[in-house]
């Protein structure tokens, strides 16, 4: 399973979710690729616009999409099972 | 009819004929040797001493110029982060997008951040915030004056408590919409960022005061300059129109006006009792915030959806204080000029709107 995680400058959610989406990332060895809605080409991805935005592929499929600012549990919830 | 000052504050036509007055002179480089250039350094003092008395700064206090707010906020977290040799600051929910940018920045290279606790009418609570200092908390910073419903921090009461129990930690904040206007006791401030054209200078025009004469290291390398934490040629025009600017007073609204908006049958009014009264927010119940700009711009009536900066689709600020509907509707208006015509043409289309 793959992730993507976007983040905006100037978004005040992404600064407040930072460090504990990294820690859940890393507790659940997830690879990810960090991307910056500001500076990096996001034209290949389709999400909605509010952030910060974690993407999940399964083989070049997404199964998964968190947007703005939803529950940190949630996403455990989901990489609980995803990673049984 | 422009109602969008907290965005940027034209100059006034007194500002631009002194600005004029004063480049139809002859001047020079600030930093050249021969009589001109020394003309030019002493007009520069001139003005630097003017600005300061403005700012109710003393001749100590140092003024380091620079392109904006913007890069005076990323001078002081950059700075003080490599400086430091921690890695912890506190900021506010409030803070304008260029102080978040610039945490986010640091934030990957490994800034640990926390967010100042609030009460339900937005004001920093003072125990709660000295909870979050750890060992490794550098800087304390907090915007003055909040730029979409214009909230207000108690500036001096929040920087001594947090002097008393930890004096070495550096205390800055944005005072880009109170400065001049409503703010000029610094209490334990150590830095304070603001923008020109805020006040009516030119853009791109702004500065960090040093309250405490804490050394910086520069961002922006290279030859003499006014102050050694920022090199670059000292810009002559700049510092003129912002002295000249400073020189103008600047109105707030009416009580009278905010009164009359409170009685608008499907407005409702995003301010508490300590909000700027150069600000004021509202919600208008019938439309979305983007329909009541375009309605309003149909009028030639400029207002805003709250910090130009910001790409927010309904107010965040608006929505931690008041909920999300009063967040989606949220439109800025702001003052800087009192015309007694506009405020009353202003009601009449904003009855009509929410009607």
């Amino acid at each position: 399973m793959n992730c993507v995680w976007i983040s905006a400058m100037g978004c005040m959610s992404c600064i407040v979710m930072h460090d504990e989406i990294e820690a859940i990332l890393n507790k659940y060895q997830i690879d990810y690729q960090a991307l910056d809605a500001d500076f990096d080409d996001l034209s290949g991805f389709d999400f909605k616009n509010d952030y910060p935005v974690l993407l999940f592929y399964e083989n070049e499929t997404k199964i998964k999409e968190f947007n703005g600012e939803f529950a940190l549990s949630a996403l455990e919830d989901f990489l609980k099972v995803a990673r049984q | 009819m422009y109602f969008d000052y907290a965005a940027t504050t034209p100059m006034t036509n007194k500002t631009k004929t002194k600005l004029i007055q004063a480049l139809n002179q002859p001047y020079a480089n600030y930093n050249s040797l021969h009589p001109l250039g020394k003309a030019t350094a002493k007009t520069i003092t001139e003005s630097v001493t003017k600005i300061k008395a403005a700012f109710n700064l003393k001749p100590e206090q140092e003024i380091i110029f620079t392109s904006g707010a913007t890069e005076a906020n990323n001078l002081v977290f950059k700075s003080l982060y490599q400086q430091s040799g921690k890695n912890h600051v506190i900021i506010s929910p409030f803070e304008h997008p260029s102080i978040l940018a610039v945490v986010s920045a640091l934030q990957k290279q490994g800034l640990k951040v926390s967010i100042a606790p609030i009460d339900k009418q937005g004001q920093i609570k003072i125990d709660a915030l000295l909870a979050c200092i750890t060992k490794e908390t550098f800087l304390i910073s907090f915007v003055s004056c909040e730029s979409e419903m214009g909230i207000r921090q108690d500036i001096v009461k929040i920087s001594q408590a947090i002097k008393k129990h930890h004096p070495d930690i550096m205390i800055h904040s944005d005072m880009t919409q109170s400065i001049f206007k409503l703010d000029l006791d610094y209490g334990a401030l150590d830095f304070v960022s603001f923008s020109g054209h805020k006040l009516g200078s030119m853009v791109g025009i702004g500065g960090l005061i040093t309250l405490s004469n804490q050394a910086l290291l520069p961002q922006i390398h290279g030859g003499k300059s006014y102050h050694p934490s920022r090199a670059g040629t000292v810009p002559y025009e700049a510092i003129l129109s912002l002295r000249f600017a400073l020189e103008e007073p600047l109105q707030p609204f009416s009580d009278a006006f905010i009164k009359s908006l409170e009685k608008t049958p499907g407005v409702l009014l995003n301010r508490f009792a300590h909000c700027s009264p150069y600000i004021l927010n509202i919600s208008v119940l019938k439309h979305h915030r983007q329909a009541s700009l375009a309605l309003l711009a149909q009028h030639n009536i400029c207002v805003s959806l709250g910090s130009a900066c910001s790409r927010q689709a309904q107010s965040r600020n608006v929505a931690l204080l008041f909920n999300e509907q009063r967040a989606k509707n949220a439109v800025r208006i702001s003052f800087n000029e009192y015309h007694q015509k506009q405020y009353h043409l202003l009601k009449q289309y904003l009855k009509e709107l929410a009607r």
